[in-house]
């Protein structure tokens, strides 16, 4: 047993698994940065750093062929504490060593943290309009909405991954099951009527009736966005309800009643409830005099809790972010012949960390140049004394 | 080295199940099903003159706002925008003097969308009017250039179910995409609306 102990502190200790390590995250760093051309930013990121396995899709199977940018980092986590831990003595010459290394260390976990926690949405206002979420850029969600009463609406939002599973869902809020007859990670609709020759309609109730469905090759664009669709079929006690043909390319949700009750089916981008309301008051776009080049783009808002504790305007402009609620809320674009304000919603915990690291090991490495330096001229010193 | 990898009999299956722990951990991320309940939205009203899709101008970023529509263009003051209907990039309504109403629709298709004869002539279809060949088409429609932009431009009358109905429709193939541009209503409202339509296409711009 003793033997086993020993053989996993020496692994994890020592600085040859420290330069394997480093060596395999130059290969993952390569390979991703050749690899952003097929896939966009966010899809390499998502297959090679914030995963454990790089897998590559072999047959339909996920097959992990190289460790992934948590596997690695973890690793050398674990190998760095642990060496820290292993060979520590108190000096002060190592001062500068151990709080360089201590940055390290949180750099580390500040980039674990963010990949973890870090949530980003978009929130899209209308001068004058209030809303109390925000939307997702790329997650979208199936939203089957109870709509019966005239005040609340009850929401039942499934993840598109779920739809991609195709395995029924079954919720104890809903009076039916959803059978997933289809999906479609991009595709587009057109009318039947607009197309000659047109294809059969793929389902059967609303809109979907009148439609038409054409599958797109999935896009990895950085700025581009894939439009989701999938054909739904409803099953009650007594039987099928009908198909149903949603898609992100449809504005207007699908409206059918069912048990006594309303309902509305709409995808689209996944949705972040607040516990407060934000209402666009003003959004500026402001030029150089006489020209056409931006100055400086500014939403003034209004903030209202639904505790009542927050109630007020808030000019958010470039660089002068709103922090509110663990959120922040940064003015990112605009629309709509600039009577729309987009700002960038990001929730990070631990977007402090970076900066605390970077500080930390700046410090170490002064205060370890400091010591030799210092070293340097008492030795000079003495030489030229003597 | 050799005390390094030694005793890696015995790590590797422990090395192996942890990995696969983590792997099974990791999969399932952002999959739950949520429930909740939020007071009603009101549906957002549009303004009338605006165009309902991105900025023209440089914005602090790029946007993946509507990324399916790559044009952008200034609806008259005159006109009411209606909500988008599912396949509607943009929808405004035109009220005459007399009551009568006219519809405007921008709808995009990708690639060519049947070919321009095929959609002029269900264009034509809507007018109760027979199909033209291939030629006739040609001597049909006029091209219109605005910028960079080519449209090649149709003036029909025909029967509507209340009367003489006309369309002026503007076709414009771009990039991947073809965008069709139709203002239908009743004959003498949409021949006043004529040079406002026409004025409305030249504000398309390329994003």
């Amino acid at each position: 047993m003793r033997e086993i102990r020993d053989s996993f502190v020496k692994f994890f200790v020592s600085l040859q698994l420290t330069v394997v390590l480093l060596t395999l995250s130059m290969v993952l760093v390569f390979t991703a940065t050749l690899d952003q051309v097929n896939l966009g930013i966010w899809a390499v990121q998502e297959k090679y750093f914030r995963s454990f396995f790089v897998l590559w899709n072999i047959k339909g199977f996920p097959v992990p062929v190289f460790p992934g940018g948590y596997f690695i980092g973890g690793l050398l986590f674990i190998n760095l504490v642990s060496a820290h831990a292993y060979r520590f003595k108190l000096a002060w010459k190592k001062s500068g060593i151990f709080l360089t290394h201590f940055g390290l260390i949180l750099l580390l976990l500040g980039e674990l943290f963010t990949g973890l926690w870090q949530k980003e949405y978009q929130l899209r206002l209308d001068q004058g309009q209030t809303r109390s979420y925000s939307e997702s850029y790329r997650d979208n969600e199936l939203a089957i909405t109870d709509a019966s009463d005239p005040k609340w609406d009850e929401v039942v939002a499934i993840p598109e991954k779920r739809l991609a599973s195709g395995e029924p869902i079954q919720v104890a809020k809903l009076p039916f099951r959803v059978a997933i007859r289809s999906y479609y990670a991009n595709a587009t609709v057109q009318m039947r009527d607009q197309l000659p020759n047109a294809p059969a309609a793929p389902a059967t109730r609303d809109i979907g009736a009148k439609l038409v469905l054409f599958p797109m090759a999935i896009t990895y664009k950085q700025d581009d966005r894939n439009l989701p669709a999938a054909v739904i079929e409803l099953f009650g006690p007594e039987g099928s309800l009908g198909t149903w043909l949603v898609s992100t390319m449809l504005m207007e949700p699908q409206i059918f009643d069912y048990a006594g009750k309303t309902w509305r089916l709409s995808f689209r981008f996944a949705r972040n409830y607040h516990p407060y309301a934000i209402t666009l008051l003003k959004f500026s776009h402001d030029r150089y005099l006489g020209t056409d080049i931006p100055k400086n783009f500014s939403s003034k808002i209004h903030v209202r809790s639904d505790d009542g504790m927050t109630d007020r305007d808030v000019l958010i402009s470039m660089n002068n972010p709103l922090r509110y609620d663990g959120m922040t809320f940064y003015q990112q674009s605009f629309a709509n012949n600039d009577n729309t304000s987009i700002l960038q919603v990001v929730r990070n915990p631990s977007w402090l960390l970076p900066y605390v690291a970077c500080i930390l090991m700046g410090l170490g490495l002064l205060v370890q140049f400091g010591i030799h330096l210092f070293g340097f001229f008492v030795k000079r010193r003495t030489a030229v004394s003597s | 080295m050799e005390e390094l990898w030694g005793s890696m009999f015995l790590r590797v299956p422990i090395l192996i199940s942890i990995s696969v722990g983590l792997f099974f951990t990791t999969g399932c991320r952002d999959e739950k099903i949520t429930t909740y309940r939020v007071p009603k939205e009101t549906p957002p009203t549009f303004p009338a003159h605006e165009s309902m899709n991105a900025p023209a101008a440089a914005g602090p970023s790029s946007t993946t706002d509507t990324p399916a529509i790559s044009i952008t263009w200034q609806a008259p003051e005159t006109w009411t925008a209606k909500p988008l209907g599912p396949m509607r990039k943009g929808s405004f309504l035109i009220r005459g003097d007399d009551g009568s109403e006219a519809d405007v629709s921008i709808i995009s298709f990708p690639g060519a969308a049947g070919g321009l004869g095929e959609n002029i002539n269900r264009w034509r279809g809507q007018l109760k009017l027979p199909p033209l060949s291939t030629e006739q088409i040609a001597a049909a429609t006029t091209e219109f250039s605005s910028g960079d932009l080519k449209f090649t431009v149709v003036d029909f009358v025909g029967e509507g179910s209340n009367g003489p109905t006309r369309i002026l429709g503007a076709v414009l193939p771009l990039g991947d995409e073809t965008y069709f541009f139709k203002l239908m209503g009743p004959d003498a409202l949409a021949e006043k609306s004529r040079q406002t339509f026409l004025g409305f296409i030249k504000t398309v711009k390329n994003r």
